[in-house]
């Protein structure tokens, strides 16, 4: 193998290398994002349960 | 059974060259799939959140006060556009770290092909140059900075300390290096010209005749900086801190798909002092300081509005290989005039000295240019930080983090670059700017007996040099 094959695959491992933490990250980020949705999704629908209760007169949780 | 292997077999020179130019397109090809994956991904992201909210929002049917409420209560918007930011950070990252390898892999391989290069260059445009290389190193800017720095403090013409400058200015201690980082704003411009202007040795000079730090914590600038007649534009501390986006969540043009997701526009991350210069800027063009309305725009014309007549305006358009096949078969008028333009810029890059010229240069806009500078930010301003004429090498810092200078050869720059704008410095204009104050001139005619219109003429002798006395002794 010579010199130039050696020096573009280390190159092609390295950038996989920080493509993988790349993708790692943005990972934790939608999840972040998902979380956030569904927390804003349960507030919305408390609400508007809280809402529906009021109109039809119901008392308690 | 892939295609390649059913194939009648190839030659052997044949086979050696396709697995050459396959090796060679092999890390750029590699690079930028990824950035592709990575660009697809972070769009999958912002609009597949931003659907699933408008999905839910439809289902739940509420008042739009109620949805703002909600909103409200748990930050989402806030949080998603920190969630946004921090995606166009880490591909900013990526790129720039791909970006490094790429080169590194070029630098290498160019080093070992010095030799070729030299014989061109011989045979070529190298040719037209008579003017001998001047080697400008850092030592000998470093004098030139303390010697003009010495000049004024010995005129009394500053107005900031030189502790002020360190505190305000320079991002390390022992060291005039200034470190910029551009944020979500597209000014790249305006900050790629003020990280160029802070490399000269007139920088400090400059900073500290024209802008001073009041005691309730604004700032005045006088713009143009170092000049009589300069307007001094105030900033106060308000102006330098991040502000609300007037276009968030508004869809500019009506060809843009994703709203302005940019709840907050904030300033250059910098010293306080180059936040200030910013925040000058625009102020001076604009009025205020509206963030939103200084995106895009030009290098040299920030650096014009920094220096005035102290500057002079240069500009040197980049003709790539590409262009140049293309002129080829135009009129010879034509071919003359980008000849011309070429060994002008040519120039420009071989007597590059950072004593006199302050330059940006400008990436290319389009995407079709050779796949490896495809990371490459396009459209985008970079700061020239200096240029070895010998190695035929130019150093470069992209204001998303002037910290980290990346290194071009003169063919990967032309390629990659569409013109350099800038400015070189007029050092008579600036010692003109640096005349003595009208008490030192009084003082140096009483000492010379020359008539003056001034009183102290007439009174005797004694009081006359008293006065001198007092005089100079308070100011030098």
């Amino acid at each position: 193998m010579n010199s130039k094959e050696t020096n573009s695959e280390d190159i092609i491992a390295e950038m996989e290398n920080e493509a993988k933490v790349f993708f790692d990250r943005l990972e934790l980020l939608r999840l972040e994002q998902s979380e956030l949705i569904k927390k804003y999704r349960e507030k919305l629908e408390q609400r508007k349960l809280s809402q529906m209760k009021d109109e039809l007169g119901i008392k308690g949780k | 059974m892939s295609l390649e292997s059913v194939r009648p077999s190839e030659s052997a020179g044949e086979k050696d060259l396709s697995l050459e130019r396959r090796e060679e397109e092999d890390a750029p090809e590699f690079a930028t799939e990824k950035i592709q994956d990575a660009e697809k991904k972070i769009d999958e992201l912002i609009v597949g959140g931003q659907m699933q909210i408008d999905s839910i929002e439809r289902s739940v049917n509420l008042p739009a006060e109620d949805l703002a409420t909600v909103r409200e209560e748990i930050g989402l918007l806030g949080r998603l556009e920190t969630i946004g930011d921090k995606t166009s950070e880490l591909l900013n990252g990526l790129k720039e770290k791909f970006l490094g390898l790429l080169l590194k892999k070029d630098n290498r391989e160019a080093s070992t092909k010095t030799g070729d290069t030299k014989q061109l260059n011989r045979g070529g445009v190298m040719e037209s140059f008579t003017r001998e290389k001047r080697e400008i190193g850092n030592p000998v800017i470093e004098e030139a900075r303390e010697r003009w720095n010495q000049l004024m403090e010995s005129r009394g013409l500053f107005q900031m300390s030189k502790v002020d400058f360190g505190t305000y200015f320079s991002s390390h201690e022992f060291d005039i290096r200034t470190d910029l980082k551009q944020q979500n704003i597209g000014d790249c411009y305006l900050v790629a010209a003020i990280h160029a202007m802070s490399q000269s040795p007139q920088f400090e000079m400059m900073v500290r005749d024209s802008m001073k730090k009041l005691s309730d914590g604004s700032w005045e600038v006088k713009m143009p900086l170092l000049n009589k007649d300069g307007k001094v534009v105030t900033i106060i501390p308000e102006e330098i801190l991040p502000q609300q986006n007037k276009q968030f969540l508004r869809r500019g043009k009506a060809a843009e798909v994703m709203p302005d997701l940019r709840r907050k526009l904030a300033p250059v991350k910098a010293k306080e002092g180059l936040q200030v210069l910013e925040a000058a800027f625009i102020k001076q063009k604009f009025g205020s300081v509206d963030r939103l309305a200084a995106e895009g725009g030009y290098g040299e014309e920030a650096l014009m509005a920094f220096g005035g007549d102290n500057f002079k305006e240069v500009h040197h358009p980049i003709f790539s290989e590409k262009h140049l096949k293309m002129v080829a078969s135009a009129p010879e008028k034509t071919q003359a005039k980008v000849n011309e333009k070429k060994v002008e810029l040519e120039n420009f890059l071989r007597n590059f000295n950072p004593n006199v010229d302050i330059a940006t240069a400008n990436s290319n806009q389009k995407v079709s240019f050779t796949k490896k500078f495809k990371l490459f930010v396009p459209g985008h301003a970079y700061s020239i930080l200096g240029v070895d004429s010998a190695k035929e090498v130019i150093t470069l810092a992209n204001p998303w983090n002037t910290s980290r200078p990346i290194k071009f050869t003169f063919g990967q720059f032309m390629e990659a670059f569409d013109d350099v704008t800038g400015v070189r410095i007029d050092n008579a204009k600036l010692l003109e700017k640096a005349e003595a104050p009208k008490k030192i001139q009084l003082c140096v005619a009483l000492l010379l007996g020359r008539k003056t219109d001034c009183f102290i003429w007439s009174l005797p002798k004694f009081w006359k040099g008293a006065i001198v006395w007092i005089v100079l002794k308070r100011t030098l």
